[in-house]
């Protein structure tokens, strides 16, 4: 198993995609759905290792282990 | 390149649309036919590139559609305003509130965890800047929850979240944590400043 996995912050908590980077087809539907994501605004960062470190992404890369998809923020 | 289309074709549209999206599908059927084909199948709402049509002399043919492409851009773009947000509002429930706590709680460091169930907060470091922020969950409000501190002096605070009914609490927060920790730039250009 080599699973990566996407969160993507919803009204339901989130959605979970996961992919295997050697499947393309997997790979496919998680570029899909972060294209998708990303045009409407949600910002996206990789999340990687215990100490969950991370960056900002600004394109979907499937070696990324977590991916967490965040709707846009505003100021109150 | 443009789509010939012979004006002896007829054509209807089929409209489905979820919470988030909506796709609008042409069926075209050749007038001695019984058979439709999905000719084109736009994406998600307001990110849709309509092809060109052609439809030769036809003039009247080629206004006629665009009529009824503009009504459907107008009706998807009703789903967004209206029925969509309507429709969030009713389902964030217990159930979502408790998974965006979970997913809040296994991003926060064993430290972080421990001050948010011990108070009801947890402090973050500015990824850039390295400033010490405070980010309070005690009043399930996200409304100027963000203290920026100096020692353990609140200096301001700073309000910048999602839409209350676009996510779940526990999402707020951890969305406020990823930002200033992964992308404060952003987040301080995004939120607004407010006294202490």
């Amino acid at each position: 198993m080599n699973q990566h996995v996407m969160n993507v912050m919803d009204t339901s908590g989130h959605m979970t995609v996961t992919w295997n980077p050697t499947v393309p087809i997997e790979v496919k539907h998680a570029r899909d759905t972060f294209d998708s994501m990303a045009e409407q605004g949600y910002h996206a960062f990789r999340i990687e290792g215990v100490d969950q470190q991370g960056a900002r992404m600004k394109e979907f890369d499937p070696t990324a282990t977590k991916i967490m998809l965040i709707p846009q923020l505003r100021g109150g | 390149m443009p789509i010939l289309i012979p004006n002896t074709w007829v054509w209807t549209t089929s409209q489905v649309a979820t919470t988030t999206s909506a796709t609008t599908t042409i069926y075209w059927l050749a007038a001695n036919s019984t058979a439709t084909t999905a000719w084109y199948t736009p994406t998600t709402i307001g990110t849709n590139p309509w092809p060109v049509y052609w439809f030769g002399d036809d003039q009247e043919m080629q206004q006629r559609v665009e009529r009824r492409l503009e009504t459907n851009a107008r009706w998807r773009q009703r789903q967004l305003e209206v029925a969509a947000p309507a429709i969030i509002r009713h389902r964030i429930d217990d159930t979502a509130k408790q998974r965006a706590r979970e997913l809040l709680l296994e991003h926060l460091t064993p430290e972080q965890r421990t001050m948010f169930e011990l108070q009801g907060w947890f402090i973050v470091w500015g990824g850039r800047t390295k400033t010490k922020y405070r980010i309070r969950g005690n009043r399930e409000s996200v409304v100027g929850n963000v203290d920026v501190m100096s020692d353990d002096r609140v200096t301001h605070r700073l309000c910048g979240h999602c839409a209350p009914d676009q996510v779940p609490f526990g999402d707020q927060l951890l969305a406020q944590k990823l930002m200033i920790e992964l992308d404060e730039h952003e987040f301080l250009r995004i939120a607004n400043r407010h006294p202490a």
